[in-house]
């Protein structure tokens, strides 16, 4: 049964405008387009709004000194489209960029390199000759694509052995890619399933 | 000249170096008054991210009002929409609050919809570009398409269907030789992290630009 | 072979785009009318974050979090409902924190489909006493490492309930007691948590992750930082059928099938094709000669 509820006809609309992009590109295609643009930045406004409601006007209310120093230092982000005043946006902006890459430094250190090199070796000592043999053959594998990315090594010493361990890298980086190209097809035939279930099950009521 | 000081690069590079310096001694040394100012450093992110709300707004709003002003043809009456429902679903937000009925059902019938179709696109545009160039040209090419083919098909649950064996060596490319990649790629990823973050604390990087 | 039937190979692979577009929707739309219910294995993956949750001592705490475009995140909606059904069934607090918009209103429309409201208890869950949602708070990863050592830095919660006055956010203490933290998005995030929580505070962290970023993350999960990882919507499928219903995640695996085999097609026929000009130009070769 098709659907009364005019939210549901005007999600629906809006759908097939975005779509009829794979015809060529068109007013509806534009339309939806700008109507994105409007509704995401708007909600994202709302939201942030929220939160800044959330973390710091209401500690500010109560009278917390060091909520409202880190507000005014806050407030120099708001001269940041204004081109004769852009400047004073650095200060802010460098402390955003230097609290997330110190955060980002301790993580890559904890996990990314650490505990990751840990686990190239944990199963190897221990297991199965099955086991062994995978863990080693896996270890050749991340050492190799390391290897690739060793740019600081002229090029020309690349055709030696390092070469060599440089091109296994590569096969099993396409390996990898070759993995993240299926699961990237699964991923977006989900995006497009949940659009069709939207038009053929909400809207026109098929199934 | 107070002015022309705060305008010097090398200000912003020693407030960012500052910062991570603070957070990482944070991090690694467990003494109280450190934890503290980290934890402050962290919160300040936080209100910056949250005041940088309404740069977002004034740049959006900008950007529209100059297509407007401009009577950019073929998009000015779009921007001029788009502004109109941009101030609308602010009213409606903070009138109603985000997680009132009301704006839940307007999120779920506008910008849902829109950006699901929009990612939902790519579909079509990901198997056109497997149609004409997903080709066994070379042995590269070879290790890309087959392991993908393999995985594509133990992925569904037809693959289990035409032979358990499919699965079962679809779960094997992605364990062993997919997963030595990965982590080879996240550990080279982690390292330039940390050079990134050397680069900063040294000056090296021209972060937000200066004068 | 003749030089026609070579043409016809070359050909293959010069079907025009707008013929490929409308099988692709063919494809996805007939298993949604006519549902073929295709049988699908349990992944250990899967079945790995499914007894993570079982294990959940009483009175624990679950955090879950995420980030990331609405658009990406429906992928993970099937998985979400049937993970919240089986979280909301133990004895545990449950928190919701959103780092980004989009993420605040998804698990909102995840928890609506359920019917999980504040307004009435689900499953014997009281809003305040049993379960939080903090809503969306700005700043990505330093918002995540301060609530990882204070929870109370959120002042209100999303339906604007001042924090100090909920009981539940008493039991929420540093991230090294919390019972599970649950990465429910895709990206960087994912990232960043197993830097920001996993590992400095040694918390049990499962990934219920879309289908794209899988084989990236998967190292998280050999490393035994994450105890488990779903895979986008058959993750979804897969943890429906543990708890026991058939839901739209059934309805994805078998559109699965459909546009997997239609991938495989479109390569066959491309390197068929590819095959054929080759032929010719070795042809077309020899007659120069």
């Amino acid at each position: 049964m098709i659907s009364t509820d005019p939210l549901t006809w005007y999600a629906a609309f809006l759908t097939l405008c975005v779509l009829s992009f794979l015809y060529r590109e068109n007013r509806f295609y534009r339309f939806a387009e700008y109507t994105y643009i409007g509704v995401a930045v708007g909600n994202g406004f709302v939201l942030t709004m929220n939160s800044l409601n959330s973390i710091s006007l209401i500690p500010i209310m109560k009278g917390a000194i060091d909520v409202i120093l880190i507000q005014i230092l806050a407030l120099l982000i708001l001269t940041q489209p204004f081109r004769k005043i852009y400047w004073v946006s650095r200060i802010p902006s460098a402390v955003q960029i230097g609290v997330g890459t110190g955060i980002a430094m301790y993580g890559a250190i904890g996990s990314d390199i650490i505990a990751l090199m840990q686990s190239v070796i944990k199963d190897g000592l221990i297991g199965t000759p099955y086991q062994t043999a995978m863990t080693y053959f896996s270890m050749i594998g991340s050492i190799s694509v390391l290897i690739y990315f060793f740019f600081t090594v002229k090029r020309e010493a690349l055709r030696g052995t390092i070469g060599v361990i440089a091109k296994i890298g590569r096969y099993f980086m396409m390996i990898a890619f070759g993995a993240v190209f299926a699961n990237i097809i699964l991923s977006r035939s989900t995006l497009f399933f949940s659009r069709m279930v939207l038009l053929l099950v909400d809207w026109l009521g098929i199934r | 000249m107070a002015l022309r000081f705060l305008k010097r690069r090398e200000i912003p590079i020693s407030i960012a170096a500052i910062c991570i310096i603070i957070i990482l001694l944070g991090y690694f040394f467990v003494i109280s008054e450190l934890s503290a100012a980290a934890s402050k450093a962290q919160l300040t992110s936080s209100i910056i991210g949250a005041t940088a709300g309404f740069v977002g707004l004034i740049n959006v709003t900008f950007a529209m009002g100059r297509r407007i002003v401009r009577r950019q043809p073929g998009h000015w009456y779009f921007a001029t929409w788009s502004l109109i429902i941009t101030y609308a679903t602010i009213a409606l937000g903070l009138g109603y609050g985000p997680f009132s009925t009301i704006y839940i059902k307007y999120f779920l019938s506008s910008q849902a919809p829109l950006y699901s179709a929009m990612t939902g696109l790519l579909i079509f545009f990901l198997l056109g570009a497997v149609y004409r160039a997903f080709v066994v040209r070379s042995l590269e090419a070879l290790f890309l398409i087959i392991p993908g083919c393999i995985i594509l098909l133990g992925n569904a649950p037809i693959g289990q269907i035409i032979s358990p064996v499919i699965p079962q060596i679809s779960l094997w490319i992605l364990n062993i030789p997919n997963n030595a990649a990965a982590r080879g790629m996240t550990i080279g990823t982690g390292i330039g992290t940390v050079a990134l973050g050397v680069r900063i604390l040294i000056g090296r990087e021209r972060i937000g630009a200066g004068e | 072979m003749s030089v026609e039937k070579m043409s016809v190979l070359v050909r293959l692979g010069k079907i025009p785009s707008k013929w490929l577009y409308l099988v692709i929707v063919l494809v996805v739309a007939i298993p949604i009318i006519y549902p073929f219910g295709t049988p699908f294995a349990i992944t250990d993956a899967t079945l790995a974050v499914y007894n993570e949750v079982e294990k959940l001592p009483a009175g624990g705490v679950v955090v879950i979090a995420g980030s990331n475009a609405y658009g990406f995140l429906i992928e993970i909606k099937e998985c979400l409902q049937a993970f919240l059904m089986h979280v909301y069934s133990k004895d545990v607090k449950i928190v919701f924190i959103s780092f980004s918009a989009d993420d605040a209103m998804f698990t909102r429309v995840a928890r609506d489909f359920l019917g999980i409201s504040q307004d009435k208890p689900y499953k014997g869950k009281v809003y305040g006493i049993d379960w939080v949602d903090l809503g969306y708070i700005t700043g990505g990863s330093a918002s995540l490492a301060y609530f990882c050592k204070n929870a109370f830095f959120v002042t209100v919660d999303a339906y604007g309930n001042p924090t100090q006055n909920l009981p539940v956010m008493k039991e929420i203490g540093k991230a090294d007691t919390w019972a599970l933290y649950v990465e429910a998005s895709a990206g960087t995030m994912v990232v960043t948590s197993m830097g920001v929580v996993s590992i400095p505070y040694k918390t049990t962290t499962v990934i219920l992750n879309t289908a794209g970023w899988y084989p990236t993350h998967l190292p998280y999960v050999t490393a035994g930082i994450a105890k488990g990882m779903t895979m986008g919507i058959l993750g979804g499928a897969e943890y429906e059928k543990l708890m026991g219903f058939v839901g739209l995640g059934h309805s994805g695996a078998d559109v699965l099938n459909f546009t997997h085999l239609l991938t495989l097609v479109l390569v066959a026929l491309a390197n068929i094709s590819y095959l054929g000009q080759y032929i010719e130009k070795r042809k077309l070769k020899e007659v120069k000669e």
